[in-house]
């Protein structure tokens, strides 16, 4: 090692000028360049020869510059008597405090330090040179002395001399030194290891770091981010060079307001005043949700924890855990209670049995309600009705100018016609070109609109908005779907109910109408003899009587009400069911034609327009015609009894085939009367129900047309739209404005073709 | 025309045979009645009748039955009388027609429709 080098040589040379010893060798040192701990043996050559011996040699030369350095110096003859002694030599001698009058004294002196004999053994030729260190116990003063002979040139000992050096301080340098040597180098040692450790530490902190899953980010007290470890650069997206050296602010997407950047300034902006003053006095703040932004500007929710490292650079550590996978768990949760919360009420609703129209109002009420499907608080559902319409029956903030474009849109028209015709879900975040329904001051949107299917048929869509220019999103298409698919069997089962609700009113009303046919035929058959009786006498009497006559008009009266009871008894027949009828295979057009003239005569007297609107081609029918004529005389019956002011009846024929593929003939009957009010509705066809002043109405007529129409297998119908459901929000505006004059009522009788299924 | 026809009214209701009475012999013609089909089968068989009116529902001997026996006997026009109960679509009419009934009428019937029957019958005798 350098230093032991250095030191020994040092300590050599010191022998002779300890003074300069250590100057010599290290000018020696400097000229090469070189310094103590590093010098090798090859240089200390160097430096010897070339610099200390050099010096050396003048120092020894002259003897003078030894004396003045404080060396003491005694000289002996062959013998090894004293010759001579100099005053730096007595000095020493003196410090052993002997007296040194004469040389056996000093004789005494040399000897009780041990130099006698070293003076001897280079007398004795013993040695060419001794060397001794004598410590002075009492003055604690340390001696170097040297013993050298002197010799002639045939090298025969000519005497001898004494060196005396004091060392005390070099011996106490040396020993600082050495001290201090030995200091530094334990320290250098710890250092070292210390150095080690801290690369150590270093790197396995950096292999930590980066291998870390978290975001680590460094920023200095001015919020200048220093490091930044692996998982920062791939949550942000940012090159390690792109990010080192901007301020933090670019991970927040906020603008520091201050023009002093400032970490805690910016973070108190940004994270409240309270957890910054946290943070001042725990030098950490935990676990808070804040958001990163990434490059290109992705939102990343962040769990963040900050802490202050301790140090006067007072950096600060910035760790923050991704949260979006968590984010986005806890919103599939959140999503999925949403949905199973909708669907859950939805059924309820359903079991507890309210109208349809109610529970559609309170789905669209429940969607727009789901804060985290961002949709405008605004959408209609949409039913289906024959043959292939959507009407609007539940709306929520759509305004008027929509519930008059939309209240009915045919298959096909815009975005929810597509919907239902296609069965896909539209999707628009523009008014495109599929979005057909344009109206005046229409602001810019975009629609969900979403096909209730079941079992492949559309039974209604689903129509939600959006802001114009929203994207597409997968939650939201599926929460609306499993939404439509619950909508899609409650409207199933409601329609279920429906049509059992129908058939049980049907069958009741059968076992009505054979009640009252039993009764009838029994009474009838009684009922006419007299009645024959009554009619025959009252009008061969009338026959003979003349119009001025007293008991003319009594007569006619008795004449005219035995043939209402006559007509009645007839209608009442229709009900037995014993009676046979007549089938045939007619063209329903000409039956109606048939009927038509049978009628034309008094409905020109009301006042009455009778249009005609027959479908060519008909298929022929199997029915009893004299039956299907007076349901129709019925039906134009009422209509003009419903139409005091005149008005219009029309007559048409269609055919229509079913999902069965039956074929149905359709005869609708309209007229443009006052319309039958929703509570009568379902009354109408029970016997003898009429609304009509006594004598005028028996309430037999649709009773009996309806027994007729069922015993052809065939339905009536009726259609009040002034009196239609109020529950499209349309209609409710018409229910208030009041009857709409001219809707009146339909009656719409289905016959089936080609099945010969007369009751017989 | 025959002025002074003979008419037969066969029905077990008094008034319905008190009815033709009253209508048709102030009109000239004379009215005969019988109470069930054998009291009106005798009386086929003593004497003509220009019409008869037969009620198809009665006790005894029900309508067909007798105007198979008048018609065997006489080709006299028979009226069949039917109760408009029991024949609400007139389905029995080809079938008396088919038997030898001139025509068909309903009870109640109108007594216009009656006099309609005589003059047309008078028209064509048999
Ligand atoms: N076209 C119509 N417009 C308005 N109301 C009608 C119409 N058709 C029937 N109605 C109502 O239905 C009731 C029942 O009709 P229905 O034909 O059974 O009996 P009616 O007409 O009163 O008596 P009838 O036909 O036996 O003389 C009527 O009294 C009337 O209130
Ligand atoms: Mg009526």
């Amino acid at each position: 090692m350098g230093k032991d080098l250095y030191d020994s040589v040092v300590s050599k040379i010191a022998l002779i000028t300890p003074m300069f010893a250590k100057a010599i060798v290290d000018m020696g040192l400097e000229k090469l360049g070189a310094n103590p701990y590093e010098v090798t043996p090859s240089q200390m050559r160097i430096i010897i020869n070339e610099e200390v011996l050099p010096k050396l040699k003048k120092f020894i030369r002259n003897d003078e510059t030894l004396e003045t350095i404080g060396g003491g110096k005694i000289s002996f003859d062959s013998n090894g008597k004293i010759i001579s002694l100099n005053t730096s030599a007595k000095k020493f001698l003196l410090l052993k405090g002997k007296d040194l009058s004469d040389d056996n004294k000093i004789y005494q002196v040399l000897d009780e330090m041990g130099l006698k004999e070293i003076v001897d053994s280079v007398l004795n030729q013993e040695q060419e040179v001794t060397v001794k260190e004598v410590e002075l116990e009492e003055s604690k003063v340390r001696l170097n002395v040297i013993a050298g002979s002197l010799k002639d040139n045939q090298n025969k000992i000519l005497g001898a001399t004494l060196f005396i050096q004091d060392i005390t301080l070099k011996s106490a340098i040396e020993l600082e030194v050495d001290q201090v040597y030995k200091r530094i180098e334990s320290q250098n040692k710890e250092l070292l290891i210390a150095k080690n450790q801290i690369t150590v530490a270093k790197e396995f902190s950096d292999n930590i770091i980066n291998s870390m899953i978290d975001s680590l980010i460094i920023v200095n007290p001015e919020g200048i981010i220093e490091k930044v470890n692996k998982a920062t650069l791939n949550l942000l997206g940012y090159r390690e060079d792109e990010i080192i050296g901007k301020h933090i602010e670019i991970v927040f997407r906020v603008t520091q307001k201050e023009e002093k950047s400032d970490f805690l300034l910016f973070a108190s902006s940004l994270l409240g005043k309270e957890k910054i003053k946290e943070l001042n006095i725990n030098r950490f703040i935990n676990n808070f949700e804040i958001n990163y932004f990434s490059k290109i500007g992705d939102i990343i929710p962040m769990m963040l924890s900050i802490s202050v490292i301790k140090g006067n650079n007072g950096n600060i550590v910035l760790m923050a855990k991704d949260m979006s996978e968590i984010k986005h768990a806890e919103q599939e949760i959140q999503q999925n209670y949403d949905i199973q919360y909708v669907l859950n009420t939805l059924l309820k609703l359903q079991v507890e049995n309210v109208s349809l129209n109610k529970i559609l109002e309170k789905t669209l009420d429940s969607i727009l309600d789901i804060p985290w499907l961002s949709f405008e608080s605004k959408g209609a559902i949409f039913i289906t009705e024959e043959p292939s319409i959507l009407v609007m029956k539940a709306q929520k903030n759509v305004g008027e100018p929509i519930c008059l474009a939309c209240s009915k849109i045919n298959f096909g028209k815009c975005l929810c016609g597509l919907a239902a015709l296609k069965k896909e879900i539209q999707f628009t975040d523009c008014l495109d070109e599929r979005h057909t329904t344009r109206y005046e001051n229409m602001v810019k949107h975009g629609h969900y609109c979403v096909p209730i299917t079941f079992m492949d048929k559309v039974l209604g869509v689903i129509n939600i908005y959006i802001k114009a220019g929203s994207s597409r999103n997968v939650e939201a298409e599926r929460f609306l779907n499993s939404i439509a698919n619950v909508l899609a069997s409650i409207i199933n089962r409601k329609y279920m109910e429906q049509e059992k609700e129908k058939l049980q009113a049907q069958f009741l009303q059968i076992e009505k109408m054979a009640a009252v046919g039993q009764l009838a035929g029994g009474v009838a058959h009684e009922i006419n003899n007299p009645m024959g009786v009554i009619l025959g006498f009252a009008q061969s009497v009338v026959k003979n009587i003349k119009e001025g006559d007293l008991l003319y008009m009594p007569l006619k009266s008795i004449e005219r009400e035995a043939v209402r009871c006559k007509n009645l008894i007839n209608d009442l027949l229709v009900f037995s069911r014993k009676e046979k009828s007549k089938v045939e295979l007619v063209n329903i057009n000409i039956v109606i034609d048939g009927t038509i003239s049978l009628i034309e005569a008094q409905a020109k007297l009301k006042k009455v327009e009778i249009i005609k609107k027959y479908s060519e081609g008909l298929p022929m029918i199997m029915v009893n015609s004299n039956q299907i004529q007076q349901v129709i005389v019925n039906l134009c019956n009422n209509a003009m009894d419903a139409m005091p002011k005149g008005g219009e009846i029309k007559i048409s024929s269609n055919i229509e085939i079913d999902n069965r593929y039956i074929n149905y003939i359709i005869i609708r009957i309209s007229d443009t009367g006052e319309g039958i009010p929703n509570e009568i509705k379902s009354k109408i066809f029970e016997p003898y129900f009429t609304t009509k002043e006594v004598g005028k109405g028996t309430g037999l007529g649709l009773s009996l047309s309806y027994e007729i129409i069922q015993k052809h297998n065939g339905t009536i119908e009726v259609e009040s739209p002034a009196f239609a459901s109020a529950t499209t929000p349309l209609a409710d505006n018409k229910a208030t404005e009041g009857k709409e004059i001219g809707k009146g009522t339909t009656f719409i009788i289905k016959l089936p073709v080609g099945v010969d299924n007369y009751e017989n | 025309m025959k002025t002074k026809a003979k008419i037969l009214v066969i029905d077990d209701e008094q008034g319905i045979r008190d009815l033709f009475k009253f209508l048709l012999e102030p009109l000239g013609y004379q009215v005969f009645a019988a109470c069930d089909g054998l009291e009106g089968i005798e009386m086929v068989k003593k004497s003509e009748f220009d019409i008869i009116f037969l009620d198809v529902h009665m006790p005894k001997m029900q309508g067909p039955e007798v105007l198979k026996i008048i018609k065997e006997m006489k080709p006299t026009h028979v009226v069949i009388i039917f109760s408009s109960s029991s024949d609400p679509n007139h389905l029995f009419e080809s079938k008396a027609k088919e038997l030898g009934a001139y025509t068909c009428i309903y009870k109640p019937m109108d007594v216009n429709e009656i006099l309609d029957i005589i003059n047309k019958a008078l028209e064509n005798p048999h």
